[in-house]
């Protein structure tokens, strides 16, 4: 019987026990010192392993989801806007986040760094650098939503900021699809009239961000925002799946 | 400004979720790229990210000074946490390449931490070291570690009797490490170059 369970410490240190094996094993474990010795053994050898794997970058935005989910978690606000999704699909799996926990403690951490441009300059990377430096007076982050996924993994944020008379549409996504040829994501600003193109990009690894600016003075008057998948940069209404979509809407303004 | 990581982990202890952040911008990094050669998806990796960073917040994961390193403790638990969820999904990850959808970070990353370099140098090193390993045996740590495997399927899928599938596992990870010795020496006298 002893035997026996000292067999199972690789099983142990994988995980790959059941509870009844798992408790079994550990009761065993706290008089039999072979097992202790061996299994002290795999730690040891195995401590400098995790540095095979190669360094990657944290997909876009995962600092503010991981810690906007656990601090949001033990400190319960007001969300900046519902998140609630919008186009009435079958959501493929329900995601443990729930967004609303997180938004307000990202949307605390979008305004202060927006002061600094920082976030959105980091957010949106290079190739709306331009965008970004161009402002030089304070952001204002109106509202900030999380995109729901509709089709697909793909997750990711809408903020409106406005600066000044200007309003500016930053969407960022994570996990998007690969796209081929001419393909592009396509962000839209919905209304009871229907869809309106606010802004195409493309991905890189498997994030992308865009920054749409309103016309000069336009208000912002849609209450939907969604991401679709599109055969190139001229779809005048969506025609590939939509992958991501939530409500959003700018507060009044005084 | 620094805070060691056992300073940072008793604040964490107390909700200071300041010290989350640091910690968490410390390492932030090392557990994701962990956490995706383990799980090869993205999103995956994110996910064990948090439920590390939750579990470090929420249930106080005991760790204790003098039982190791505080990254090791955190690499282990990432680990482990990623098992768990290969195991859940019972879709457990075939042996085979990497997927490249994550983006490699370059020499020029302009941020790149203290964490980083030293990971960098340190996995130059380790791989190097496995390279010099026999094609089986590279496997099996693979099997072993990687995927966690029980010894049953390692048994199966090497085709190698299951009475020697412990043996072998040691004897890999032995000659891993001693390859490693003289390089650990070099850092420990502190002549790191970084
Ligand atoms: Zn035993």
């Amino acid at each position: 019987m002893e035997r026996v369970m000292c067999d199972l410490t690789i099983d142990y240190f994988n995980g790959q026990l059941t509870t009844e094996e798992q408790e079994a094993f550990e009761r065993h474990l706290e008089s039999c010192a072979d097992c202790q010795q061996e299994l002290a053994e795999w730690q040891a050898l195995s401590e400098d392993l995790p540095y095979v794997s190669e360094l990657v970058e944290p997909p876009v935005g995962m600092k503010e989801r991981v810690l906007g989910s656990i601090l949001g978690e033990d400190s319960p606000a007001q969300p900046v806007v519902s998140p609630t999704p919008v186009i009435p699909m079958e959501s493929k799996k329900p995601r443990k986040r729930s967004a609303s926990k997180w938004l307000p403690l990202v949307a605390a951490a979008l305004v202060l760094s927006l002061v600094g441009n920082a976030y959105l300059g980091w957010m949106v990377q290079d190739q709306q650098q331009t965008l970004v430096t161009q402002s030089e007076t304070v952001d204002q982050l109106v509202a900030l939503v999380n995109l729901q996924p509709l089709e697909g993994d793909s997750t990711g944020t809408a903020s409106i900021v406005r600066n000044g008379d200007t309003i500016q549409v930053v969407v960022q996504a994570s996990s998007l699809p690969e796209l081929s040829n001419e393909e592009v994501y396509q962000v839209w600003l919905i209304d009871e009239e229907g869809p309106d193109r606010a802004g195409t990009f493309t991905s890189t690894g498997t994030d992308g961000a865009v920054v749409y600016t309103l016309p000069a003075g336009q208000d912002f008057s849609w209450d939907q925002i969604a991401v679709s998948h599109e055969p190139n940069k001229d779809s005048e209404t969506p025609l590939g799946q939509v992958l991501m979509a939530s409500a959003i809407s700018a507060p009044e303004t005084e | 400004m620094s805070f060691t990581d056992e300073e940072l982990y008793t604040r964490i202890l107390t909700k200071d979720s300041e010290a989350l952040e640091l910690l968490y911008d410390k390492y932030e990094r090392l557990v994701f790229s962990f956490a995706y050669r383990m799980m090869q998806d993205q999103q995956r990796a994110e996910d064990v990210v948090q439920d590390v960073f939750s579990k470090l917040w929420r249930d106080h994961a005991p760790y204790e000074a003098d039982r190791g390193k505080f990254s090791s403790w955190l690499l282990t638990m990432t680990r482990n946490r990623c098992l768990d969820v290969i195991r859940k999904s019972s879709k457990q990850q075939e042996v085979g390449l990497l997927d490249k959808d994550a983006e490699r970070v370059n020499d020029t990353m302009h941020d790149m931490p203290e964490q980083a370099v030293e990971w960098k140098e340190k996995s130059e090193r380790i791989r190097e070291a496995l390279s010099h390993l026999k094609e089986d045996q590279r496997k099996i740590v693979e099997l072993f570690y990687f995927h966690g495997y029980s010894q049953d399927r390692i048994s199966k899928d090497l085709n190698i009797p299951l009475g020697t599938v412990k043996g072998r596992i040691r004897l890999a990870l032995q000659h891993l490490r001693k390859r490693l010795e003289p390089e650990r020496g070099e850092f420990a006298d502190g002549t790191s170059d970084v």
